[in-house]
């Protein structure tokens, strides 16, 4: 019985991996903590209103994480499969800001700031060295970046479960409904700042050059671009766009360890809609956030993670290269 | 002016196919392969048992190693799906141990049958696909499956999961590590064979040539398909069968053992141990899954007290680091450090071989 009494090398290893089972999150909300109904409306309209607001607000989330990989992804051929550590990497950052009593603008500023200098850092220091290596090396690294994060989030932030509160009430009345505030500020934020993003991408010269290196990197180069210089650019907007997501989220739920699953759900919206589609990622952003929160409404919160992929694997055998993704992306055998 | 020397061509090329891809050449390697073996059957004698009982992780980390290795490093498809698998290996194990009571060897066949019909299916989805959703995937696989596994425990089993008996093979129970030690040698040392013979097969040139260009292994005649579902399926049954030994040694089977940090140590284990390299999946399990005995040593020493929370926070650091330093500075890992080792005091005191002796 000796092997049995001493320490199991398997619980060992289970001390490595703090990524327990997702906690439930999503449609919970919208069963358990559902505002008060303002007198004047009938309940089932509030219900509506509220379900509506936690799927637009997840929506928007989860658009902003995908909008994050799918910009470095276009640039640099690098999927991040770090999105959820580094969402909640910075949202520790806001969450510390917040609770050392600064108010909450501030705190996002301070995150958006580290979230910024993150990006550049993950570029200059690793991606850089890997670029042009098969797509596996970029990818396996992001997973080592991942790990260190997420080792970092314990050492430095202790890794519980903290919140990001923005000092507002608790409600906000919009014509007769009373909607909880913390989904209707990540509503907002979120399609904000996906739309500050995509149009800048779309329209400012900086978009232009980061299109122009995603397209052709050779060309770009001889017309002059420095494209070392875009493609920290682009990482660091990318990991901008993450690190928003990640406050976003702990603003409206919690920051922890095991929320990091929001960037598993972020990549399964990416591959639906397409890895280098920003249109794809933003409509495949709704259909996860529907399926996530129908399934908690309507079987179980538990099974929020694997509804998704469901879809996901009925696209893969569809349309592989997703909704809106380039064919030519996929080299199929 | 200095006319360049043509290299003098040895007399004693390997010409015979047996001799080239012979795995140990001449008196010398084959006396060094028995005192190797002499000292791995002696190794549990010497060692205090919890030092064997750590060997026994070891063993059981190479073996899943092993497969990864084979199915990233050589076919090229990234698996973060090897805690899923192992998963899989020690859940079909339980199971069927608890349903109908079947003896240990026959478990883990069924474990590895049940890893590789679900490795199958994984390659069917995710042949159409690139390496990179490939790899994606398996995440999703890895999540799913760990939500399917808590769902079945939560719903049939204890909150514990399922606790197994004693394991015996006829006669003899398996009690001690030393008796565990020598089941997990034999069984490791099939498995690293295997994959040494594998790789020197045609199904595992096959598994090389795909993994290095699909497109072009086609076009040499080689069956893609077929690589890539042989190569998954083979794989994911030798990883469930180590999930199933790891999970008869531990006693008990429970999904919270199959985190995601758990695949990412194996991917760590061949990134560190050399990607692609038999050698190197052994070197790389071996260091990652002594490091975090090593790391407490060395904070006990330094008189560091840390809370486990913390501790574990930093064993995820020194992985994640351990990745990304390897992956950018020692793309080929401890197996290439190995090599260089070994032939710069072979050849000592001299940099490098004369061309003529390089061929014995």
């Amino acid at each position: 019985m000796e092997a049995r009494a001493s320490a199991s090398w398997d619980q060992n290893w289970g001390k490595l991996g703090l990524l327990p089972l997702p906690a439930p999150r999503g449609g919970e909300r919208g069963r358990s903590n559902l505002p008060p109904i303002h007198p004047s409306i009938s309940p089932d309209c509030a219900l509506v209103a509220a379900f509506a607001l936690t799927v637009v607000a997840s929506w928007g989330i989860y658009a902003l994480l995908g909008l994050g990989i799918v910009l470095v992804y276009r640039t640099s051929r690098i999927l991040n499969i770090a999105g959820g550590e580094i969402a909640m990497f910075i949202g520790y950052v806001g969450a510390l800001a917040v609770a050392d009593g600064l108010p909450f603008p501030i705190a996002v500023a301070l995150a958006i700031a580290a979230a910024m200098a993150l990006g550049v850092a993950i570029f200059w220091l690793a991606i850089r060295r890997v670029m042009g290596e098969p797509p596996h090396v970029g990818l396996i690294l992001t997973v080592g970046i991942g790990t260190i994060l997420n080792g970092l989030m314990i050492v430095l932030f202790g890794g519980g479960m903290v919140a990001i509160p923005t000092g507002l009430p608790a409600f906000t009345t919009i014509g007769a409904v009373r909607l909880p505030t913390p989904d209707v500020v990540a509503a907002v934020g979120a399609w904000l700042c996906v739309a500050i993003i995509a149009l800048a991408y779309r329209l400012t010269n900086l978009g232009l050059q980061m299109r122009a290196v995603a397209e052709r990197v050779m060309l770009s180069a001889q017309r002059g671009l420095n494209v070392d210089r875009t493609l920290a650019l682009s990482w660091m907007i990318g990991i901008l766009a993450i690190g928003l997501a990640g406050i976003l989220h702990g603003e409206r739920a919690l920051i922890a360890l095991s929320a990091s699953v929001i960037g598993v759900s972020a990549l399964i919206a990416c591959l639906i809609g397409g890895m280098d589609s920003i249109k794809g990622v933003v409509l495949a952003a709704l259909i996860v956030a529907l399926t996530e929160n129908f399934t908690a409404l309507y079987l179980d919160p538990r099974y929020v993670l694997i509804a998704p992929v469901v879809i996901l694997l009925l696209i893969l055998i569809v349309r592989p290269w997703g909704l809106f993704g380039t064919v030519e992306e996929l080299r199929r055998v | 002016m200095i006319t360049p020397r043509a290299p003098r061509i040895p007399a004693s090329l390997p010409i015979s196919a047996g001799r080239t891809f012979a795995l140990r050449r001449g008196r010398a390697q084959w006396s060094s392969v028995f005192v190797g073996i002499l000292a791995l059957l002696a190794l549990p004698v010497v060692l205090p048992p919890f030092w064997v009982h750590l060997v026994n992780g070891c063993l059981i980390a190479v073996i899943g190693a092993v497969a990864l290795n084979l199915l990233t490093g050589n076919a090229r498809l990234v698996s973060l799906g090897q805690a899923a698998f192992l998963g899989i290996g020690a859940f079909a194990a339980g199971l069927v141990q608890r349903a109908y009571n079947v003896p240990f060897p026959m478990a883990l066949g069924c474990a590895a049958l049940a890893g590789g019909l679900v490795g199958y299916v994984v390659a069917q989805l995710s042949l159409r696909l690139r390496a990179l959703y490939v790899a994606v995937t398996t995440l999703v696989l890895h999540f799913a499956v760990v939500t399917l596994f808590s769902f079945v425990q939560a719903v049939f089993l204890d909150s514990s999961g399922i606790l197994l008996p004693l394991p015996s093979l006829g006669v003899l129970e398996l009690r001690t590590p030393t008796q565990w030690y020598y089941l997990l040698l034999a069984i490791t040392a099939l498995v690293v064979l295997g994959a040494l013979n594998l790789l020197r097969s045609f199904i595992g040139r096959r598994w090389i040539a795909v993994g290095e260009h699909d497109v072009a292994a086609e076009a040499l005649g080689v069956p893609v398909k077929q690589a890539k579902l042989s190569a998954f399926t083979a794989t994911s049954a030798v990883t469930a069968l180590a999930g199933a030994l790891s999970a008869y040694y531990v006693g008990t089977v429970s999904f919270e053992s199959y985190t995601f940090g758990l695949a990412i140590a194996y991917l760590a284990m061949i990134i560190v141990g050399g990607i692609g390299s038999v050698l190197g999946s052994v070197l790389g399990a071996m260091f990652i899954t002594l490091l975090p005995y090593v790391l407490d040593q060395l904070f006990l020493v330094a008189d560091l007290k840390f809370r486990p929370n913390i501790l574990a926070g930093i064993h995820q650091i020194v992985f994640g680091t351990l990745i990304v330093a390897f992956l950018l500075f020692e793309p080929r890992g401890l197996a290439e450090i190995w090599r260089r080792m070994r032939l710069s005091a072979s050849n000592w005191p001299f940099q490098y071989r004369s061309a003529s002796r390089v061929a014995r």
